[in-house]
């Protein structure tokens, strides 16, 4: 036998954001004459404890077995009120949230009267909603207890690491012959000037001597599927085999590559060379033949190719510059810029012993681009308004770090986003800023965005920080917002909501009656697209259904 | 490994970087104390009105993990806190917490009529000063759940004092009849109380908000009171001095000059554990308040009983001791002590620099007369005196000679009431018992005879622009010269300290004004030796030199230890 419904609603006046805007004894009073409605209480703060304690008691004493609140947004304050119905025995999915805040006082605060006529309109659609809601129970799945690092630079090291010195099972895949990354291709890592090699090897023997991480060089993801808690991965080697891992959590540290110089400033690998080039003469002593150096600031960079900065060329070229002028003291050395990335307190301290030691830095605009010609460099100095001829045996180019064209492929196998440069998107740049939309996998180091080595490694700690909360819990639990099939048999296979589905939370399976959707709960963000498309409408969204829904549009309508 | 999920973290600070922190150990497991200074958490990201690159509200963006925070099992928050000492190591610590009161309990139900009839109101921190607030508020609005409380800052009295008494905690206790509790507490930072209760300038008085209203709290006639009261219980038997401390440090430490700054110093290192000696020149302890202040400002039974307290703490004071060039600050060290407090005061006047100063007798320095009055000469210093200053010694030396017999006494200050330096309520008393007080006049030549003091020339002065010490400066006005009969003169222009006791090779900095260089800490340019009082500061005040005393007594703890 269905239970008699009885409805309570709470009125927040949000102190003086609803209540001095629109008449909310009205809207309480309105509230009594609803249908179900056996309880009305009005709150100054809903969500301050005593108004919290109200919608407790309100439950307690008044058998309600539905909660309406009118107030804000569900964004700051739904966990609150859903926690109280929880703590007064009632199912947390049995609330509704009206927001007469935002979408109401704060944007009529003109029209009083209209305004709480409104209010009134979206506490009917309210209720009526709230008398369709279902009771349902959070979705908890296993988690297996091991991490896939992708990519074997310093970021992939540093996580797998601090994941496997936690206990956790670690494989990690480069696709390379050798683990190392870009750091192994630099002379000396900024700014305590470590040896780049013995750095990045120390890091590998580490890895390479941890139990807990399997190492696999020259392999590549193949195919990736399944959910958090629970991923299954393909690689393959170049010796053609098939690997297959079952992974609980993701950490994506592909790293990016230098953008190769062919085409700009006369480049030719011998007088005009880049960075890297730079760091390897460097390490082999090759630059005591040269005296005058130019140094090329964002090249290819910031310009309407590639609009971002890269951040990590100011500090690696005055970091060169002054290991330069260590070796070779007499050396001469411009460094021609647009603007000078030197932030905190260790680089701009860097930046001013550079000026000390006599490096030059040399203002340029993108509008007069240095020209590289025989032996010298002609660069328009913004700051003195003049062409300067500036001598030069070697010059080096910084280009901008890029994102590998893998990328796409890699992102897509993972179903997570790209930014419009091509490096990985995070979820959201300041909530989950090492995390992707997609639950259970991590972005960190230079396939996110330029960073250094500093920067990689904090990343890399972070990522492993955030992936451990999963492996540590060994569950996880979301929110039962999900879609599901509901009509099982209205469903023809057809599988345009496993294609379109942006969290990999349908797959296709056999049944007796034929091939049927199904949904993976614990992946599901809950997004709707499925439903939307589904045009047999058999996926329907538990807590927004059609009939909830329905019910609201009626409500808005019936007046 | 396996204790890792078992683990108690602590997380100082509770804006964005200490919740998310805080939410990531929790969700793995750890149990989370999160710790913010601030009534609310949130920190400087809540203030934002909207956060780049997004430009949604901030708080709207950051309420989520607010609520988080507050609602999971593992996290307990306590605000308005700070972490005051940590000890231990990695894996065990041991952490103290002071939390700060709210002043509002959990009655409250958040209706907000405190605030609207709450009559304070200082500026609004959180919404970075630019309006103002209530005393009682929610620091942040938007934080959950709203927490009213009474944020109080130091009351300005506690504030303008030199040794920053808790001067609102005694005077509560005081009001509540807790009369020795009070003692306690005026104690814990000055160990003359009934000292100051006669003669401290009391700049707390002045600054006191009450003083805008009416008048200002008798915080310095209070603890009087108690330091009185006291007295008499103990000499009714009724109460004892406190028992004491033991000389656990085992180290020996010697003060120079039994002055409030050297007390202070003895009293605060005997606490600790030090054994100490003062070595005082003069036959009687107290400095300059035994050599300088007259009795009937301070009766010498008040100075005797204080330093009797200071000597039951174990602090050995040798009178008639003085350190000169036949007992060296360096013979000190040879004795066996590990460190020493040089204060000596400011015992030297200084000269008038106007003809005639060294010709007649008659002549004789405030500082030169005082002490010979208080070690009991009462012969009146002439008939006709003046006196030239003014600061407090000029209005006590006028007094002092009024008292002992003087037919006429005149100060003579080249500036005009406003500027003088010496207590109000001092001056007034002087005019009350016939000081005459010439304001606007400087000597410009003494006048005698027959090798004695006759007169003085003065002349008239105006004041004309501030000078470097925020006083208009005075301009003799020409052609104003007037002359003075007198067979007194006595300079109260300011006192130096007398270095004339060090030996050679001393090797101290001195300052050009004969006072020793000290660092912040107290501490001179030689190691162990330490300075404090009027012989840095020039003549100053008994509180000051108190709060010297502390600040060199901390700072040779340190250096002991």
């Amino acid at each position: 036998m269905e239970e008699k419904l009885r409805i309570g609603v709470f009125v927040c006046n949000c102190g003086t954001n609803i209540g001095g805007f629109l008449d909310v004894p009205e809207v309480a009073e309105y509230s009594k004459t609803l249908p179900g409605v056996v309880y009305v209480k009005e709150n100054l703060f809903t969500c301050s404890e005593s108004g919290v304690n109200e919608i407790k008691e309100g439950i307690k004493n008044n058998n309600l077995n539905r909660v309406v609140v009118a107030a804000c947004t569900p964004l700051t304050h739904e966990p609150t009120f859903r926690a109280a119905c929880e703590e007064a025995g009632l199912n947390p999915y049995l609330f509704e949230f009206v927001n007469i805040r935002e979408q109401c006082s704060w944007v009529h605060k003109n029209e009083r009267e209209e305004a709480t006529q409104k209010a009134k309109d979206l506490v009917r659609m309210g209720v009526a909603r709230a008398s369709k809601l279902e009771p349902k129970d959070r979705i908890t799945a296993g988690v297996i207890p091991s991490a896939l690092v992708i990519g074997g630079g310093i970021s992939g090291l540093s996580a797998a690491l601090s994941l496997a010195n936690r206990g956790f099972k670690v494989k990690l895949i480069e696709k390379e012959k050798k683990l190392g990354g870009l750091v192994k291709s630099l002379y000396k890592i900024y700014p305590e000037n470590i040896n780049a090699e013995e750095y990045i090897n120390q890091k590998i023997n580490e890895v390479k001597k941890n139990k807990n991480i399997n190492v696999f060089t020259s392999t590549e993801i193949k195919n990736v599927g399944g959910y958090i808690g629970n991923y299954k991965v393909k690689a393959e080697n170049d010796k053609g085999n098939e690997l297959n891992f079952d992974i609980g959590v993701i950490i994506v540290a592909t790293g990016a590559k230098t953008l190769s110089p062919e085409g700009l400033f006369s480049y030719d690998g011998k007088k005009v060379i880049d960075m890297l080039q730079l760091e390897d003469k460097l390490k082999n002593d090759g630059i005591s033949q040269y005296k005058n150096f130019v140094m090329i600031l964002c090249a290819g960079s910031r310009n309407n190719e590639r609009v971002y900065c890269s951040r990590i060329c100011c500090m690696s070229a005055i970091k060169n510059a002054l290991l330069i002028k260590e070796k070779n003291p007499e050396s001469k050395i411009f460094i021609l810029y647009r603007d000078l990335q030197a932030y905190g307190t260790t680089n701009e301290e860097t930046l001013r012993r550079a000026k000390i030691n006599g490096i030059r830095f040399v203002n340029y605009s993108l509008n007069k681009l240095p020209e590289v010609e025989d032996n010298t460099v002609r660069v328009y100095n913004e700051i003195l308004g003049k062409e300067l001829l500036i001598p030069a045996d070697l010059i080096i180019l910084a280009t901008p770090l890029v994102a590998p064209e893998d990328n796409e492929n890699l992102s897509k196998k993972l179903k997570v986003t790209l930014d419009e440069n091509g490096f990985y998107l995070e979820a959201h740049i300041k909530l989950r800023p090492l995390d992707f939309s997609t639950n259970g996998i991590y972005v960190c180091g230079t396939a996110h965005w330029p960073a250094s080595t500093e920067e990689s490694t904090t990343q890399a700690l972070g990522a492993a920080a955030r992936s451990s909360i999963h492996l540590e819990k060994k569950y996880v639990m979301v929110e039962p917002i999900v879609s599901s099939v509901y009509y099982e048999d209205e469903c023809r296979g057809c599988g345009l909501c496993a294609s379109l589905c942006p969290s990999n939370a349908i797959e296709m399976v056999e049944t007796p009656k034929g091939v049927k959707a199904k949904v993976i709960e614990v992946a599901c963000r809950g997004c709707g697209i499925c439903g939307a498309s589904c045009y047999r409408h058999a996926i329907r969204m538990n807590h927004f259904s059609d009939e909830q829904i329905k019910a609201q549009i009626r409500a808005f309508l019936e007046e | 490994m396996e204790n890792s999920n078992t683990g108690t973290v602590i997380i100082a600070g509770g804006g964005i970087t200490g919740i998310r922190s805080a939410l990531e150990l929790a969700n793995s497991g750890f149990k989370v104390y999160l710790v913010e200074k601030a009534p609310a958490i949130g920190g400087t990201f809540s203030q934002l009105s909207s956060a780049y690159p997004d430009d949604k509200p901030a708080f709207c963006r950051f309420a989520p993990d607010i609520n988080a925070v507050y609602r999971h099992p593992n996290i307990k928050i306590i605000t308005n806190a700070e972490i005051s000492r940590v000890k231990g190591e990695a894996g065990n610590f041991e952490v103290k917490v002071v939390k700060n009161p709210l002043r509002v309990n959990e009655n409250c139900t958040a209706c907000g009529d405190c605030m609207r009839v709450c009559p304070i109101k200082p500026y609004d921190t959180f919404n970075e000063g630019l309006i103002l607030r209530t005393a009682i508020d929610i620091h942040n609005s938007t934080a959950y759940p709203f927490l009213y409380n009474i944020e109080k800052e130091t009351p300005i009295c506690v504030e303008t004092c030199p040794v920053h008494i808790n001067i609102r905690k005694y005077i509560g206790l005081i009001a509540e009849g807790k009369f020795l509790e009070a003692l306690k507490v005026i104690r814990e930072r000055n160990p003359l109380p009934a000292i100051c209760g006669r003669v401290c300038n009391h700049p707390c008085e002045d600054a006191c908000n009450r003083g805008k209203i009416d008048q200002p709290v008798a915080i310095d006639a209070l603890k009087r009171f108690v330091a009185d009261y006291e007295l008499k219980l103990r000499k009714e038997g009724k109460s004892f001095l406190p028992k004491p401390p033991e000389k656990s440090k085992h180290i020996k430490v010697a003060v120079v000059g039994a002055g409030p700054a050297g007390l202070t110093v003895a009293h605060d290192l005997a606490l600790k554990g030090y054994d100490c000696t003062i070595y005082e020149a003069a036959p009687v302890p107290g400095g300059m308040l035994w050599l300088g202040i007259p009795e009937y400002r301070l009766p010498r039974d008040i100075i005797e009983v204080e330093v009797d307290y200071i000597k039951h703490l174990g602090v050995d004071i040798k009178l008639n001791t003085p350190i000169n060039k036949d007992f060296t600050i360096d013979d000190l060290f040879k004795k066996g002590y590990k460190a020493v407090f040089l204060g000596i005061g400011a015992h030297k006047g200084l000269k008038l620099r106007v003809p005639g100063e060294d010709d007649y007798e008659g002549f004789l320095d405030c500082v030169v007369f005082l002490r010979r009055v208080n070690l009991g000469d009462k012969s009146k210093p002439g008939k006709k005196v003046i006196v030239i200053g003014g600061g407090n010694s000029a209005i006590d030396s006028a007094r002092t000679a009024l008292r002992l017999g003087s037919d006429e006494v005149y100060i003579l200050y080249r500036r005009s009431r406003k500027e003088m330096p010496a207590n109000p309520w001092e001056v007034e008393e002087a005019e009350r018992e016939g000081v005459k007080i010439h304001y606007l006049a400087a000597p410009v030549k003494i006048l005698g005879s027959n090798g004695k003091v006759t007169g003085m020339l003065c002349t008239k002065m105006r004041l004309g622009k501030l000078d470097a010490s925020g006083r208009r400066r005075p301009i003799p006005v020409e052609g104003s010269e007037f002359e003075v009969e007198a067979d007194c003169i006595i300079p109260a222009i300011s006192q130096r300290p007398d270095i004339s006791f060090l030996h050679e090779g001393h090797g101290l900095e001195i300052s050009r004004w004969d006072s020793f260089v000290i660092d912040k800490n107290g501490a001179t340019n030689r190691p162990g030796i330490f300075a404090g009082g009027d012989d840095v500061t020039g003549p100053a005040t008994v509180i000051e030199a108190i709060a010297a005393g502390h600040t060199a007594a901390d700072s040779m703890d340190r250096y002991l230890s």
